[in-house]
């Protein structure tokens, strides 16, 4: 699954740290995200969609479709 | 046992940490005990005795299983899987190991395997696993 974690990440001017301090998860969660290392839960993905108040399939799409 | 402590647990980390120290040091007096008073009257205990003293020390592992247990549930979901496929490889690692070797003991008369180097064998698995598929997903 693709995501747009980083870019929106680097436009607010967070630390993967400040993120994951949002999320309430490690630093290294955000990180295997962002890299696209491991898919997040639908709670978890919920959640990253309120922190960022950006709609979910904003952030996340599959292999097949390019994030909107 | 021990592992990473990811970045927000750090006080759920130092917790763990503490409790698994006393868990440790609880085992070793446990184990001691029961060595000693089964070398000082072991001959003369009745069978159930023995037994009941040679359980012992399942007691304190037990106690380090609930401490590992409840730590890894404070875990987020990432921390989890880790923890998760660390201890599938181990089981599946020691649990393949462990059955080919017994046809080695049966059949070409290997030397016999103490059962109890398992379960070192199955926290050695899973920090070695625990190393890796941490690698894997960094």
């Amino acid at each position: 699954m693709k995501n747009r974690l980083k870019v929106l990440r680097a436009e607010r001017d967070w630390s993967q740290a400040d993120l994951a301090d949002k999320l309430q998860v490690s630093r290294q969660s955000v990180n295997a995200i962002e890299t696209g290392k491991y898919d997040p839960s639908l709670p978890l993905a919920f959640k990253i969609s309120r922190v960022f108040a950006t709609p979910i399939e904003q952030i996340f799409s599959d292999e097949l479709e390019a994030p909107s | 046992m021990s592992c990473e402590i990811p970045d927000n647990m750090k006080e759920a980390g130092r917790r763990y940490t503490w409790r698994m120290l006393g868990a440790g040091v609880f085992y070793m007096v446990v184990v001691f005990a029961a060595v000693w008073v089964i070398r000082r009257s072991g001959m003369h205990l009745p069978q159930w005795a023995v037994v009941l003293i040679s359980l012992t020390p399942v007691v304190p592992a037990l106690v380090m299983m609930r401490i590992y247990l409840t730590f890894v549930r404070q875990m987020d979901e990432f921390n989890r899987r880790i923890q998760s496929e660390a201890w599938l490889i181990s089981a599946g690692v020691v649990g393949f190991g462990t059955f080919t070797y017994s046809f080695l003991e049966e059949w070409a008369h290997f030397p016999r395997l103490d059962l109890v180097w398992i379960f070192p064998a199955l926290i050695f698995m899973w920090g070695l696993a625990s190393f890796f598929v941490k690698r894997r997903y960094q």
